[in-house]
C-alpha cells in the first residue's frame, strides 16, 4: 500500500506532508512527558513491524499471500502517538532503504498507514469501545478486528484518492475504489485476524503488559469539540458583523432574471398562510430585532463591520438552538438503541 | 522450504555501499538531501504528459551513479520491486485516455502512452534519485544532516536506534522462520494462525530486547536523546554542487531545455 514519489503530483505530496508534519509534531508534544525507556521501546517495536512484514502468510481461498500492516497492532500496544512515531521512522527508512514509497510521498504513506490508525480510528473507535485501560475478553477481541479493518480499508481509500488527485492515472475513481475497496477488504479481514490474535497471545503471555500506557485520559479530538464551539461563538457574535450586504446567489440570479430584488413568489392561498405564519413565529426576522409595523424605524446606511449587537444574538441564538435541536435527536436516537439491546 | 522474503542482505549491501568512497560520497551530506528534494518536487511537478520534458532530469542520476562507482545494474535491480504497483495503476492509461496527440506533423500518439511513458520515467527518476542519495549517505550521516536543516533531536533518536533495532530483528525474524519451516517441513506459506504465533514470540523478543536495551543505555546516562558527536562541513564544492544542480532543475522545470537544444542543433529559432 505504499505510494511511490511517481504516482503523486508536487501539490497533493506537500498537502499529505503538511498534514502528517503536524500530526507527528502533535505526537512528539504529547510523548515529550513520558520516561526515556519509551524511546527504545517505541523504537524496537517499529523495527518488530518491519520485521512481521516479512513474514508472509496465506490469505485462505485466494491463492495468494499477505502480510501484517500493523498500525492498528502497534497503537493498542504502545499508544497511538508513539506507534505514530514508530510508524514514521521505519515508513522512513523503507522509503530511502528499499524503494518502498519515496521521499515525497512520506508524506501521504504516513498519513495512510499512521495517521489513520493513530490519530483517527485510535481515539475515535478504539479508545471509546475498549475504554483506556483496555481488559482482555470477547469484547476486546471484536473491537480490535473492527479496527484494524476499518483502519487498512480506510488507508486503502486515502490511497485512491490521492492517486486521483494528482491525475497521474486514467483509472476512473469509482472502479478504482471498487477494485482497492474489495482486495482490501479481504486483507482487511486477515489483518483484522492476525491483530487480534497476536494482543489475544500477548495478554496471555505477559498479563501484567499495560495497553496503550501513554493515551491520556483525554484523548486528541477531546477538546476540539470545545474549540469548535468556542469559534463557533466567535463567528456568530463577531464575525457576523462583517457579512457582506450584498446579495447572495439565488438573490441575485432572480434579481438578474426577473429586476426584483426579492424572490417572487406565487399568490397561492397556502403561500400567503405560510408567510404570514412565518412572520408572527419569526423571533428575528432578516436577523434584527422586531420593530412595531406602525412605528418603523428610520432606514438609516448600516456600515460595513459597525457593531450589530442584533446580528450577534441572532448568530448565537440561531447556533444553540441548532445545537439543542441535534442533542435531542442524538439522545432520541440513542434511547431507541438501548431499548432493543438492554 | 518456503522463502521469506529476505530484506537484510540488500540492507546490508547498502549500508556497506555508503561507507565507500567517492566525490559524492564526500559531499556534505546537507546539499545532497537539498539537492534530491529539489530534483523530486521538479519533476513531480512537471504535467502528466511530460516525456520529452522529463528526459534532461535523468542527468542528474546518471551523474550521480558515474561519480559514485556504483553500477547501473545495482541501480535498477533496487528500482524493481516499486514497478508492479505503479505499473497496475498506469497500465490502463492507454486505453482508457484515447485522445489523440500530435508529436510532429507526421507522427501523433495516443495520451494514454505518453501518461503510461512519463509515469514509468517519474519512477524511475526519483527511485534512482533516493536510491543514490541513500546509497552515498549512510543513515547516520543522513540523519544527522537532517538535524541540522531542522529535524527534532527526538525523532532522530528514534530513527537512529530503529535504524539499529531492525539489523537485530530482521536477523532474529529470519532465524524464528528458518526453524519454523525445518520443523514444520513447509512447502508453502504458513497459515494466518501460525503466522500470528510466529509474530507475536518475535513481538515477545522484541520487548525484551527493547529492556535490555534501555537498561544498557540508562547505564551510559541515555535522557532521551542521543548525543551527536560528528560535525559538519559545508565546503565550496558542497555550494558549488548544489547551486549548480538547483539551477539547472529549475531550468529544465520552468524552460524547455529540449526544444532549445534541437532548435539549436538544427540552426533554427525555437
Amino acid at each position: 500500500m505504499h505510494m511511490s514519489d511517481a504516482l503523486l503530483s508536487a501539490e497533493t505530496a506537500a498537502t499529505f506532508w503538511l498534514l502528517s508534519a503536524g500530526a507527528v509534531a502533535v505526537a512528539l508534544r504529547r510523548t515529550t512527558h513520558l520516561p526515556s525507556s519509551t524511546i527504545p521501546m517505541g523504537s524496537v517495536l517499529g523495527a518488530f513491524l518491519f520485521a512481521a512484514q516479512m513474514i508472509n502468510f496465506a490469505i485462505p481461498g485466494t491463492g495468494s499471500s499477505g502480510h501484517l500492516t500493523g498500525g492498528m497492532l502497534l497503537a493498542i500496544l504502545i499508544g497511538p502517538y508513539q506507534a505514530l512515531l514508530a510508524i514514521g521512522a521505519v515508513l522512513t527508512i523503507q522509503a530511502l532503504f528499499f524503494a518502498d514509497g519515496g521521499l515525497l510521498a512520506l508524506g501521504a504513506n504516513l498519513f495512510n498507514m499512521g495517521v489513520i490508525p493513530c490519530l483517527i480510528v485510535y481515539p475515535l473507535l478504539f479508545q471509546p469501545l475498549a475504554g483506556t485501560q483496555p481488559q482482555p475478553g470477547k469484547q476486546l477481541r471484536v473491537i480490535t478486528f473492527l479496527t484494524a479493518l476499518l483502519a487498512l480499508l480506510l488507508g486503502a481509500l486515502a490511497v485512491v484518492l490521492e492517486t486521483w488527485f494528482s491525475g497521474l492515472t486514467a483509472l476512473p475513481l469509482n472502479t478504482f475504489l471498487w477494485s482497492m475497496g474489495s482486495i482490501h477488504l479481504a486483507i482487511g479481514v486477515v489483518e483484522g485476524i492476525v491483530t487480534m490474535t497476536i494482543v489475544e497471545l500477548l495478554l496471555q503471555a505477559r498479563p501484567q503488559w499495560s495497553l496503550a500506557p501513554e493515551t491520556p485520559s483525554t484523548p486528541a479530538w477531546g477538546k476540539i469539540p470545545t474549540r469548535l464551539a468556542v469559534a463557533a461563538l466567535l463567528l456568530a457574535t463577531l464575525l457576523s458583523w462583517f457579512a457582506s450586504s450584498d446579495p447572495d446567489g439565488l438573490e441575485w440570479s432572480v434579481s438578474r432574471s426577473t429586476s426584483q430584488h426579492e424572490t417572487p413568489t406565487t399568490a397561492s392561498p397556502l403561500h400567503h398562510m405560510a408567510a404570514n405564519l412565518q412572520s408572527h413565529l419569526a423571533p428575528m426576522p432578516d436577523y434584527a430585532f422586531p420593530t412595531d409595523p406602525n412605528n418603523p424605524p428610520e432606514d438609516k446606511e448600516k456600515q460595513w463591520g459597525s457593531p450589530d449587537p442584533a446580528t450577534s444574538l441572532a448568530g448565537v441564538v440561531g447556533g444553540l438552538l441548532t445545537l439543542v435541536l441535534l442533542w435531542s435527536l442524538f439522545r432520541l436516537l440513542q434511547h431507541k438503541t438501548t431499548d432493543k439491546h438492554p | 522450504m518456503c522463502t521469506q522474503e529476505q530484506p537484510l542482505q540488500p540492507l546490508k549491501q547498502l549500508d556497506r555501499v555508503a561507507q565507500q568512497d567517492s566525490p559524492i560520497h564526500r559531499l556534505d551530506p546537507r546539499s545532497k538531501i537539498i539537492t534530491t528534494l529539489l530534483f523530486l518536487l521538479c519533476v513531480t511537478s512537471m504535467e502528466p504528459y511530460a516525456v520529452a520534458a522529463l528526459l534532461p532530469f535523468a542527468a542528474f542520476p546518471l551523474m550521480l551513479l558515474a561519480r559514485s562507482g556504483l553500477s547501473a545494474r545495482w541501480l535498477l535491480h533496487n528500482v524493481r520491486p516499486a514497478l508492479p504497483f505503479v505499473l497496475l495503476l498506469g497500465i490502463l492509461n492507454p486505453f482508457l485516455d484515447q485522445r489523440t496527440i500530435t508529436l510532429l506533423p507526421e507522427l501523433s500518439l495516443s495520451a494514454g502512452w505518453l501518461s503510461l511513458t512519463s509515469l514509468l520515467l517519474r519512477l524511475l527518476l526519483t527511485l534512482s534519485a533516493v536510491l543514490l542519495l541513500t546509497a552515498t549517505t549512510p543513515l547516520p550521516a543522513l540523519s544527522m544532516a537532517a538535524h541540522h536543516l531542522g529535524l527534532p533531536k527526538a525523532l532522530l533518536a528514534r530513527l537512529l536506534l530503529t535504524w539499529h533495532a531492525l539489523f537485530l530483528l530482521l536477523k532474529e525474524s529470519e532465524r524464528m522462520y528458518r526453524a519454523y519451516t525445518l520443523r514444520a517441513f513447509a512447502t508453502g506459506y504458513p497459515s494466518w494462525s501460525m503466522a500470528a504465533r510466529l509474530i507475536t514470540h518475535l513481538l515477545l523478543r522484541a520487548m525484551d530486547r527493547a529492556h535490555r536495551l534501555h537498561l544498557a543505555m540508562y547505564a551510559r546516562g541515555f535522557t532521551g536523546t542521543l548525543p551527536l558527536t560528528s560535525a559538519l562541513r559545508f565546503r565550496p564544492v558542497d555550494a558549488l554542487f548544489l547551486l549548480g544542480w538547483s539551477s539547472g532543475f529549475l531550468l529544465c522545470r520552468f524552460g524547455q531545455p529540449v526544444p532549445w537544444l534541437g532548435a539549436w542543433l538544427l540552426g533554427k529559432t525555437p
